[in-house]
């Protein structure tokens, strides 16, 4: 089995590695993006896109959780109300048939 | 610029010297946005992730120690981790567009040999970004940034001869898909 063996050769495909020779050519950044990056990077008066991200997060976070209180609040009342109202309505019922009885 | 070794101005750089940092992304942009455009396809994107890249690494080159691992290698990780991410976010494959494509340096020939090469680079293109992740990090890597496989591993974290078996299998599974592309087409 052994005397089967080939070690992998970087050149078992050469047309492919051509073509992705030729496709896969490097990129030139734009100029203007480039040294305005350097720029902020060097002077970092403006806050940093991961600093900006970290605080966006934190905000939607806690005014999801703020939301999201408010939302169990609400739903526990009506709830409630709800329960209430079962409750008030199921009381009355036998009153009603009572005084069904009553006028036949 | 080119006489000061890495260490040296990540020594300067880490003690929060921002000239150094500079130097650092000069020397590193063009590789990161290369890296960053193929991976994901749009330009756009590529400047904003970019961007990100070299914000995370000024936030954390005080933490940075020099393990055997060199600068670019940490650099191309915080680069992989930001597309995965942009991956994960987008959710769904941006195919690359016309618009997003650099035209590359034959401009001298007929528009429409160009729109044929460029079209041929999209399906090319098109192919890779259906390989794993792992395969596409490897071919960008290897022809775009001109790596060896001894400096693949080091950002891949993966030995040399991994490499090379990874690069084979990637290049059997294109080879592959091309030709069934090939034969649908026919």
């Amino acid at each position: 089995m052994l005397q089967n063996y080939r070690p992998i050769e970087e050149r078992d495909f050469p047309e492919i590695e051509a073509y992705l020779q030729t496709s896969l050519t490097p990129v030139t950044p734009n100029s203007i993006f480039i040294s305005g990056l350097r720029n902020r990077l060097i002077n970092n008066q403006n806050l940093s896109q991961d600093v900006i991200l970290s605080r966006q997060y934190k905000l939607v976070f806690f005014l999801g959780t703020v939301s999201l209180v408010f939302l169990i609040i609400a739903g526990i009342r009506a709830a409630l109300i709800v329960l209430i109202a079962i409750k008030g309505y199921r009381n009355k019922k036998p009153r009603n048939e009572l005084d069904e009885i009553v006028i036949v | 610029m080119e006489k000061y070794s890495d260490d040296n101005v990540l020594a300067q750089a880490s003690q929060g010297d921002r000239e150094a940092f500079g130097i650092l992304y000069e020397r590193y942009v063009d590789r990161i946005f290369n890296y960053i455009y193929y991976r994901i396809g749009n330009v756009h994107d590529a400047e904003d992730l970019t961007e990100r890249v070299f914000y995370r690494a000024l936030r954390h080159i005080g933490s940075y120690r020099n393990q055997g691992v060199p600068f670019s290698a940490w650099l191309f990780r915080i680069a992989h981790n930001l597309v995965a991410n942009w991956h994960r976010d987008t959710s769904r494959r941006k195919e690359i567009s016309l618009d997003d494509v650099y035209p590359g340096p034959s401009r001298e020939n007929h528009p429409e040999h160009e729109l044929l090469a460029l079209e041929d680079k999209e399906h090319l293109l098109m192919v890779i970004r259906k390989l794993p992740p792992e395969r596409q990090q490897l071919l960008i890597l290897k022809f775009v940034e001109h790596l060896s496989n001894a400096e693949i591993g080091q950002i891949m974290d993966k030995s040399e001869g991994a490499v090379k078996s990874l690069y084979h299998r990637t290049l059997l599974s294109i080879r592959e898909k091309l030709e069934n592309n090939l034969s649908i087409e026919i």
